[in-house]
């Protein structure tokens, strides 16, 4: 185990604490005075310090598959994540932070704990589409509105091979192939970005949460 | 750390905000700005712009001597009302005699307005507005206006005002064409107010006022009207020195949401106004910071096959369940299962919407129950009465987590029917403590002195409630004032036993005093009803018992509902001790929710000083929790009799602290803005009234916190 990873998730989880922790342990009035002063809260959208177990480096090293890194432009600098549900299908990563993020072969398909979450999506096309080497394909993804009603917004989706990149998951270096995938809609338009190692499995990525929460990005260790 | 390529981020950013679907602002929407009166408009003259549907405007507006409070509500796209609480320094109405000195004249007033057509093509936006056309009508107005933004920055509108805006350059009235009943407007008879002055709409001279408005930036805008208003009553008295009927002022707008105006009016008086913007249809914190739930758990494929399970485990499951539930705020009070089923009944504490408990539940559930139970029916309660039986199948559960549309098909699935008559389930015993209580500051506003409009009071409450079963409930409240006034006030007597009209009594004198302090039961008597009974100390004025019975099917958009009351009027230093006056008072109440956003209730009955009347209710419900609505009652009481304000109305505001904190959370800041507190046509009031207890676990409800479920 190298001192590196170590030192990357030690770094990630100082900053997430730094960034994020005791938001609202402020009770009541935090929230309020955070509305008026965002900076009072370093703009977070929102989640719960959840103190769980499972995230020492000592426990990320021993089991290096059940985590990965995951960054949204709200919470600050990428933290580590760890899978708390694996049902075959879908995994569900927790950060200590208190959100949880849902991946269908490497393709997002739900958050919670963010605020304004990605309800749910369906993906597979998209995903069939990847492992073509591109195409086209369709999405839908459902989103809450501050009235409680769900929307499932359609897109239209182009995927397209862009090229090849070595890149750094902080651990080793993977060579990849990358993707775009170019959504759009009548009323939006959005790109999501994929690294396929040679295996066909997405490594690292830049996928869509919603247009408040903008993109989440992850990477496998 | 991770390298990401960020040449698309920011454009990828921008295309992503527009998936919300906000249209980019409308050059009639730029620079939308409340007038002195608080309406949408320019200085002291309304324009023919509505405000976004449900926007709710808050504006304080001051000029030498006058003040005036108004709270605006876009009721619909194109409605809109205002309440407005007003005082004037040494002004009487036209036709009394001249004030004494110090007096200060207090007036409430009520305007509508309608938006008869949007901006649109060549075409201007239209709005027809009736100010202050209920009450003693001081600022007793109509208009029609029109209002077109000629490029992003400028926007112009004309109008033609009656009454008050028809005072300033008037002419005879153009509408005398139709008929010469519109030539003369009669003298209003203000009598005790609150009566509808339809004998004054559109009649006597007319005038035309007008102005423009140029937005500098998205922050400020500048404005300029000509004035129909001449002040003629306020220039009779010496109140304003009118040298010009032009207005002009500036709009700022430091952040979005609070809005500051300053203005220079009528060529003598500089006016400052401040308007604080909230719509409910705006959450601050979208979505909401709850934690994130559990996933669910699915089964592996050879699992799912077993027809049953070891039925000996029941008791570990029931206490896991009960911990599980805990930490979700859920109180799990009965169960029952079988070798392919399950059935709960649970208190949610916690969420707003029910929906949201069921779908943590649900998700608990897959993690917790044997593989071999497919079939899960939710009882919600709230106060021991079971409200609904919602069936799910752990499959769809297992299915539809993270599928889009998978709300809208969970909802579809759900089988959800009266949970009455169902069989018996097995007791599970409260984990948390039965007793519970609070302590927590308080500050209320008091409208109980016909000279002295507005009273308040701070300290702190201590309220205490203690479950001997999840039905039957005995709870308490102790206020202690620390500050506020001595001065009980005076409201003029009347025909009427003071049933009401002590109030300023009951705030002085009660100090410490028990707010309340009752034992209730709560039962569900057979099919679709509900009942209650409460007993004690009811209300800080009326001790007694209070009965009641609600008809409401579980899918039905209606309920109806029945309410007896025999009540004893309380001391007023609010401790145990009784006066004199008793009396039997109760409704007949009809609900109905028009699905459509508006709710109406109809309330039949005799009323607390012996009157029989009614109530008409009209709320517009938003899916988030919002409420906001208003009320009149009628009696059998003379307007003479009732007194100032002729007959009891007023308007009422519920928000959810769920909004406003972004915390799951079942509490809400609810407030009324009434007439005075008078005898005539006052209801008593009661905690845990069925309807609003019950609807909570009804199909509409449920179907409109639905989005929830998977949150």
């Amino acid at each position: 185990m190298s001192a590196m990873v170590k030192g990357v998730v030690a770094a990630a989880m100082l900053a997430t604490l730094a960034g994020c922790g005791d938001q609202f342990q402020g009770g009541l009035l935090l929230p309020l005075a955070s509305r008026a002063v965002p900076s009072l809260t370093g703009g977070g959208n929102g989640v719960q310090p959840t103190l769980q177990p499972g995230f020492t480096p000592q426990e990320m090293a021993a089991d290096l598959e059940s985590y990965m890194i995951i960054g949204v432009p709200t919470l600050g600098p990428p933290i580590p994540v760890r899978r708390i549900m694996d049902n075959g299908t879908a995994e569900t990563w927790l950060a200590q932070v208190g959100f949880t993020a849902a991946f269908v072969d490497g393709m997002l398909v739900a958050t919670r704990g963010l605020g304004s979450d990605l309800m749910a999506a369906n993906t597979g096309a998209v995903r069939r589409a990847l492992a073509a080497g591109g195409g086209t394909a369709q999405r839908a993804m459902d989103v809450m509105d501050d009235q409680d009603r769900i929307t499932t917004l359609q897109f239209e989706c182009e995927i397209v091979a862009t090229g090849t990149e070595t890149i750094d998951l902080g651990l080793r270096q993977v060579a990849t192939r990358t993707f775009e995938e170019n959504c759009a809609s009548a009323k939006a338009i959005f790109t999501n970005l994929y690294w396929l190692d040679s295996a066909g499995e997405i490594v690292q990525s830049r996928q869509l949460v919603s247009p408040t929460v903008a993109y989440l990005r992850s990477n496998r260790l | 750390m991770a390298q990401y390529r960020d040449r698309s981020l920011v454009a990828g950013l921008l295309a992503a905000m527009a998936i919300a679907g906000a249209a980019p602002v409308a050059a009639q929407d730029r620079g939308l700005s409340y007038t002195l009166y608080g309406t949408p408009g320019l200085i002291d003259m309304p324009s023919a712009l509505a405000a976004p549907d449900g926007e709710i405007a808050t504006t304080l507006g001051f000029f030498r001597g006058h003040r005036r409070g108004t709270f605006t509500f876009q009721v619909t796209p194109r409605l809109s009302g205002s309440f407005r609480y007003a005082s004037v320094d040494e002004y009487t109405l036209p036709g009394e005699p001249a004030p004494r000195d110090g007096f200060v004249y207090f007036d409430r007033s009520f305007d509508l307005r309608y938006q008869i057509r949007d901006e649109g093509g060549i075409w201007p936006a239209i709005s027809v507005g009736l100010q202050d056309f209920l009450g003693t009508g001081q600022y007793s107005s109509e208009y029609i206006v029109a209002t077109k933004a000629l490029n992003d920055s400028l926007r112009v509108t004309a109008g033609l005002g009656w009454g008050r805006m028809g005072s300033q350059g008037g002419f005879d009235n153009p509408l005398g064409a139709l008929s010469s009943y519109f030539d003369t407007r009669p003298a209003l008879n203000f009598g005790e107010g609150g009566r509808i002055s339809t004998d004054q709409f559109f009649r006597g001279d007319a005038a035309f006022f007008g102005g423009v408005e140029y937005a500098v930036n998205e922050r400020l805008t500048l404005k300029a009207e000509y004035s129909s208003d001449a002040y003629s009553r306020e220039s009779e008295l010496g109140l304003i020195d009118v040298r010009s009927p032009l207005n002009y002022g500036l709009t700022w707008r430091p952040r979005p949401g609070y809005q500051i105006g300053l203005s220079y009016l009528y060529g003598s008086e500089i006016a400052l106004s401040g308007t604080v913007i909230l719509n409910p249809n705006q959450r601050p914190f979208p979505g909401g910071l709850e934690p994130p739930p559990p996933p669910v758990a699915v089964r592996a494929a050879d699992v799912r096959a077993a027809q049953s399970w070891d039925m000996g485990q029941q008791g570990q499951l029931q206490a896991r369940l009960s911990a599980a539930l805990a930490e979700e705020g859920v109180t799990l009070s009965g169960l029952a299962v079988t070798d392919r089923t399950i059935r709960l009944r649970y208190t949610n504490t916690r969420y707003r919407a029910e929906a949201q408990a069921m779908g943590r539940i649900a998700r608990i559930l897959t993690r917790e129950l044997p593989p071999a139970i497919e079939t899960i029916t939710l009882e919600p309660m709230q106060r021991g009465m079971a409200m609904s039986s919602v069936t799910l199948t752990r499959s769809d559960i297992e299915r539809l987590e993270n599928q889009a549309g998978g709300s809208a098909e969970m909802l579809a699935r759900a089988q959800i029917t009266d949970a009455a008559g169902a069989p018996a389930l097995t007791p599970v015993a409260p984990v948390a403590s039965p007793l519970s209580w609070g302590i927590a500051p308080y500050l209320a506003l008091y409208v109980f002195d016909g000279d002295k409009p507005l009273n308040y009071d701070a300290g702190f409450v201590v309220t205490g409630q203690y479950t001997f079963s999840p039905n039957l409930i005995a709870s308490g409240r102790l206020r202690q004032s620390l500050v506020g006034t001595d001065d009980p006030g005076s409201v003029a007597p009347s025909n009427l036993p003071p049933v009401r009209r002590n109030i300023g009594r009951y705030v002085v004198e009660g100090n410490p005093g028990i707010e309340n302090l009752t034992l209730a039961y709560y039962a569900r008597p057979g099919r679709d009803l509900y009942s209650r009974v409460t007993v004690g100390l009811l209300e800080p004025m009326f001790g007694g018992v209070s009965a009641e019975l609600l008809w409401k099917p579980v899918g039905a958009n209606y309920g109806i509902g029945v309410e007896v009351n025999q009540v004893v009027q309380r001391d007023f230093d609010m401790l145990l001790g009784f006066q004199d006056y008793q009396t039997t008072t109760g409704h007949a109440s009809v609900y109905y929710d028009f699905r459509n956003g508006f709710h109406g209730q109809v309330d039949v009955g005799r009323y607390l000083a012996g009157d029989w009347g009614a109530t008409v209710a009209l709320d517009r419900a938003f899916a988030n929790g919002w409420r906001i609505g208003g009320y009149v009652t009628l009696t059998d009481v003379p307007f003479e009799d009732f007194g100032e304000g002729s007959f009891d109305k007023g308007i009422r505001l519920s928000i959810p602290f769920d909004y406003v904190l972004g915390q799951p959370s079942r509490r809400e800041i609810s407030n009324t803005l009434t007439s005075l507190t008078r005898d005539g046509g006052a209801r008593l009031v009661v905690d845990g009234r069925l309807y609003e207890t019950v609807r909570d676990g009804h199909l509409n409800d449920l179907s409109d916190g639905w989005g929830r479920f998977w949150r």
